[in-house]
């Protein structure tokens, strides 16, 4: 797989913490890429990182060969890049269609397109759009709903709904299992399988193992916001110093 | 019937004036500044059309414009900081403009008077341009323009950006432009607004414009609403109409104003317009959700 997103000696520090020290991967158009470490191992600041919520202290990042280091976070995504929280931030007072639709907005045709409170051509399309998304996520009876009436689970797949509105080419996926009950779990699965196939790269940063093990290409683990290991499912699993990292050591 | 005519364009002033504060809200950026804008817009207005003659609808222009123009010079820096640090740094911009009109003199010979800002004796005799038709034609005018803000992407990605910035700014939404430019956009329609009023009252006095209109101006979003552009206009009409009401308390109206503002805070936080939405709403899901349980599987 060609390289997508190539991430090289990416470092970040707050004040004397070393969160994330020269941690370097790619992800190939199609490829799901887990990144995995125990809590505080530098996995959400990787992502912060990428989409320019931090700057980052040292190392670059590129997306299909555009240098994005220090973009700001609207130009990131617009390059393709669109992400999911661990804390979930659907906007709350919006309903299920304006928060996919505010997804949308930067597919607009023009700047006056923002502008325009009619309904276009270009608008219907991106309403039917909109609704696909929803329908695929299983939201269709909550589609006026508010975002914070949903249920927790509900409201993850709407992140995720909403991410895919941005069309992006790398999807970053922050801790979407957690919190899921088991029929949830299978169902995501499926459902990341499927964003993969359509030759999105993604990055899942995750604590459940039987998903990563089970939809991830390839891994790299964190540790102390140092990469420790990387490599396909089988050899991560049987890596002594991620089993270390993540049971400790025998005393 | 004069009387219900000068309660009915004092609250279409004051709605002009809670809009303007609401173009703020509305990218979640609590702002006082828009009295010193209101002011600037008085003066500015009051100038143009008493001692250079200009016609009342360009005089308006040019005032909502140079507040804009000053709206994008305080907005920008102000990105920095949220809060009760902007609100205190927009208090203090509305500060500094008091005190500016309070030394601020110019005045100018017209018909054998002179005419114009005396410092702290205020600017008298501004020539009457304004009444219920202007009023009702600005007050038209601006609502329009959010009603269309609000059907618009813009209006959904100012929403966004009021609710979660930084997921906003996930979104696509260019931060700085979006608050920068609503920042600008209340500030002219608070330069109308005042350019109206000076017009309107005839004469107006720093002392005028000073923290207790600030805190008006809050008090009709809040009592009113923030989440869409119906609810300023309810809490400003509101909020004009009670002292009226009140009348039959004699020296303790403002006492009873008071209490009451509390109350309806308290009974209603979002707001009369956005409780009542998000209450018509509830009901709806749950008329939604018992179908959906009488239907079965």
């Amino acid at each position: 797989m060609n390289d997508l997103l190539r991430v090289s000696k990416l470092s970040k520090s707050f004040g004397g913490l070393r969160a994330l020290s020269e941690v370097s991967f790619s992800v190939g158009a199609g490829e799901i890429f887990g990144l995995i470490g125990p809590n505080g191992s530098g996995k959400t600041t990787t992502i912060n990182l990428l989409t320019g919520i931090l700057p980052p202290s040292g190392g670059s990042f590129w997306l299909d060969g555009v240098e994005l280091s220090h973009a700001r976070p609207e130009f990131i995504v617009r390059a393709g890049m669109a992400r999911t929280f661990q804390n979930l931030r659907p906007f709350a007072s919006q309903s299920v269609r304006d928060n996919v639709r505010a997804g949308q907005t930067i597919h607009c045709k023009s700047v006056f397109a923002r502008f325009n409170a009619f309904t276009t051509d270009d608008e219907r399309e991106m309403g039917r759009e909109a609704d696909a998304l929803i329908r695929r996520f299983g939201l269709q009876e909550r589609t006026d709903w508010p975002a914070g009436s949903l249920s927790y689970g509900e409201k993850k797949r709407l992140e995720i709904a909403r991410a895919l509105a941005m069309r992006p080419r790398v999807l970053l996926l922050d801790e979407p299992a957690a919190g899921m009950n088991p029929v949830e779990l299978e169902w995501l699965m499926a459902a990341i399988r499927e964003i993969g196939a359509s030759g999105v790269a993604v990055l899942l940063v995750e604590h459940h193992m039987k998903l990563i093990m089970n939809v991830c290409h390839n891994i790299a683990v964190l540790n102390f916001g140092e990469m420790i290991a990387h490599g396909p499912p089988d050899a991560i699993s049987c890596d002594p110093q991620v089993v270390t990292a993540y049971l400790g050591k025998v005393a | 019937m004069s009387y219900i005519v000068s309660i009915l364009e004092l609250g279409g002033l004051n709605v002009l004036l809670a809009l303007s504060v609401y173009a703020t809200l509305k990218v979640g950026q609590f702002s006082l500044a828009q009295v010193g804008f209101w002011s600037i817009g008085a003066y500015g207005a009051g100038m143009l059309t008493t001692l250079y003659g200009v016609p009342l609808g360009p005089a308006l222009l040019v005032c909502g414009a140079v507040c804009a123009v000053i709206g994008i010079l305080l907005g920008y820096p102000c990105l920095r900081i949220k809060g009760i640090y902007l609100a205190l740094a927009t208090i203090a911009f509305s500060e500094v403009v008091r005190v500016f009109f309070h030394n601020f003199k110019h005045q100018v010979e017209r018909a054998g008077k002179l005419v114009g800002p005396d410092a702290s004796l205020g600017f008298r005799g501004i020539e009457v341009q304004t009444a219920w038709p202007q009023i009702l034609v600005a007050v038209v005018v601006v609502v329009c323009v959010f009603a269309w803000i609000e059907r618009s992407r813009l209006g959904l990605s100012a929403n966004a950006v009021r609710e979660d910035e930084t997921a906003a700014a996930c979104a696509g939404v260019n931060i700085v432009a979006l608050k920068v430019g609503m920042f600008a956009f209340g500030a002219f329609v608070a330069g109308v607004g005042g350019g109206l009023y000076s017009t309107y009252i005839s004469f107006v006095n720093s002392d005028n414009f000073g923290f207790h209109l600030a805190l008006i101006s809050i008090f009709f979003v809040s009592v009113g609403g923030t989440e869409r552009f119906y609810g300023p206009v309810i809490g400003a009409m509101l909020l004009t109409a009670l002292p009226e009401v009140l009348r039959f308390a004699g020296d303790f109206r403002m006492v009873v104003y008071g209490v009451i503002v509390l109350v309806l805070m308290l009974l209603f936080p979002r707001g009369l317009a956005d409780e009542a939405r998000a209450r018509a709403v509830a009901w709806w899901q749950a008329r939604q959700l018992r179908t959906v349980e009488r239907s079965g599987p």
